[in-house]
């Protein structure tokens, strides 16, 4: 078995003009391969882009972007890239909305990811010596077999307990030594819940050092409560099933940003309206372009996620660039007079005054030739003092200039009076005549 | 000195005051006095009752934003006169006047007020032979 700090140091700590080089290498021959997809060979085609003409990062620019409304229209198999004998799984989104979004992997596409999975779970510190226990769902959610695959390869004992009964999870923890939890941070919070309900403290009755959690947008707060109550250390965890499932990004030691493997993915961050490339450090779309898949390569693929580079080395030494914290989704962003807006920018700064409560509701509407913007924000407490309440509007106009740069109408409402859509809040409304 | 007056957030919808009222009205509490300022947007209404616990927890419990809070309230005979003296009274003793309001009650004129410095207050109302209405005046009423 390995020893010492890295999975791989020939990849994680390889110097970056060494790594640029090898993406080079690995996108001619990613765009080698595309040009057996049905979907990407026209287009390439088209754009007179050959395999050869990859000379640089800068020739990515040429390179269509890919959508998930692609992968939806071309269900299942079209964008395949080789014949369907050399597929030995597909995976699938659940497509709630329209056609799910279908992955086909070869033989070589599941070592790789089981490879990069291996690589996150050493990089915080789990070994061969390990008990790893999966609490995903198995099947065609890619953070069953993913995370399955992944521990395997790296030779730790693996509790494939899927999803779900919580004192089963509970027993397999104490019986069988379990020192890692995969599980998302709702279910984390639920399994510390009922350990104290079983008599148990996790920090005292169980061998769990480390937990890796994903999937569900969580807050640094929500991480470290986590970490006390379970009395482990947790790392963020990216992954998306268009880029094979969980590995694509992971913490490292540090807790810091989430390395991106960049000898697997080339990644881009662009300005969702423009997809111009964000200056280095500002937030934007994250847009990945697999380098070592076989079944279903993908192009600049726009996740929709919104997040940031972190600039600078990180002290673990690995040198693959970290993404930040994910900010949100840039399917929630609206455009008012031209100027880009995401509700949780709103949000933030609502949050920011105790006397409002947690429901809010952006509507936009066209009057006259303008649209509008209005929040109307529900009070959480009043007191007899009428000017407040005014005052307290003209604030949170003021703060939401600042942010949003525009100057929206702010009505404060009455608790419980903002519409819900069986049971969850609606955030935006947009009446605009052209939307 | 002081008694109850409850604040409620009323928001600018057809029909609202309506309801509101019938909370009150069905849980047998009798409204002294009422006042809203208002918005385009909402209202603040100022309710003096019979019994303003009662009052606020019968709210509360109907889901309506509301609070509580201490004002002064005196008692005059209701004449215009009368009024300009005892307002000019707190002018004189520097008392400031952050809101009021007043309503007539058995031949009475009740001023309501919230002032910034209850001391000055009590002085003025001892040394004119004034009178405070108290929590115990309002359940009569």
């Amino acid at each position: 078995m390995k020893d010492g700090k890295y999975w791989e140091p020939e990849y994680e700590t390889m110097p970056r003009a060494e790594l640029t080089a090898l993406q080079v290498e690995r996108l001619r021959e990613t765009v080698r391969r595309t040009m057996a997809s049905p979907f990407y060979e026209p287009i390439l085609r088209e754009r007179g882009i050959t395999p050869e003409s990859i000379q640089s990062l800068d020739d990515l620019r040429r390179l269509p972007f890919t959508t998930k409304d692609d992968l939806r229209s071309h269900y299942p198999f079209g964008l395949c890239a080789v014949p369907l004998e050399k597929i030995v799984r597909v995976h699938s989104s659940s497509g709630t909305t329209g056609n799910p979004t279908v992955v086909c992997h070869t033989q070589e596409d599941l070592d790789a990811w089981a490879n990069q999975v291996a690589r996150c779970m050493y990089m915080v510190g789990l070994r061969d010596t390990d008990v790893i226990q999966n609490t995903s769902g198995y099947g065609m959610f890619t953070g069953g077999l993913g995370i399955q695959y992944g521990a395997e390869r790296l030779g730790a004992m693996t509790v494939p307990a899927a999803a779900g009964n919580s004192k089963r999870q509970i027993k397999f923890i104490t019986d069988f030594g379990t020192t890692a939890l995969h599980a998302i941070p709702s279910y984390a919070t639920r399994l510390a819940a009922v350990f104290h309900d079983e008599g148990l403290d996790p920090h005292r009755d169980t061998k769990l050092t480390t937990l890796i959690i994903g999937a569900e947008p969580h807050s640094e707060e929500q991480r470290r409560r986590i970490e006390e109550l379970l009395g482990v250390k947790a790392y963020n965890c990216f992954g998306m099933s268009e880029m094979n499932g969980p590995g694509v990004a992971f913490e490292c030691q540090e807790q810091n940003g989430l390395h991106i493997w960049e000898d697997y993915y080339i990644a881009e961050i662009v300005d969702p309206v423009t997809l111009e490339p964000v200056p280095d450090g500002e937030v934007g779309e994250l847009v990945l372009t697999t380098l070592r898949r076989e079944g279903m390569p993908l192009l600049r693929y726009r996740t929709r996620d919104l997040t940031r580079f972190l600039t600078g080395p990180c002290p673990c030494g690995r040198t693959h660039r970290r993404l930040d914290r994910f900010k949100g989704r840039s399917d929630d962003m609206l455009i008012v007079k031209g100027v880009n807006i995401f509700p949780v920018q709103v949000e933030k700064i609502l949050m920011g005054f105790p006397e409002l409560g947690s429901d809010y509701l952006i509507t936009i509407e066209t009057v006259g030739d303008n649209d509008e913007m209005t929040v109307e924000v529900e009070l959480a407490a009043i007191t007899d003092d009428y000017g407040s309440l005014q005052s307290l509007t003209k604030e949170i106009t003021r703060q939401l200039k600042d942010e949003i740069l525009l100057t929206p109408r702010v009505r404060l409402v009455a608790p419980g009076s903002l519409p819900k859509s069986e049971g969850k809040a609606v955030r935006v409304k947009d009446m605009r005549k052209n939307h | 000195m002081t008694i109850k007056q409850i604040s409620l957030f009323l928001e600018n919808k057809y029909g609202r005051l309506s309801e509101l009222l019938a909370i009150l009205r069905d849980s047998d509490v009798q409204i002294v006095s009422a006042t809203i300022a208002d918005t385009s947007d909402y209202g603040l209404m100022r309710l003096i009752t019979s019994d303003q616990q009662k009052t606020y927890k019968v709210l509360k419990e109907h889901g309506v934003l509301v609070s509580m809070n201490d004002v002064v309230a005196i008692s005059l005979p209701p004449q215009a006169s009368d009024f300009a003296r005892v307002v000019e009274l707190f002018t004189r003793r520097g008392v400031s006047i952050e809101y009021m309001y007043c309503f007539h009650y058995a031949q009475r004129l009740v001023l309501v007020m919230r002032c910034s410095d209850l001391d000055a207050v009590r002085e003025v109302v001892r040394d004119n032979n004034l009178t405070f209405v108290t929590e115990t005046d309002l359940i009569k009423m």
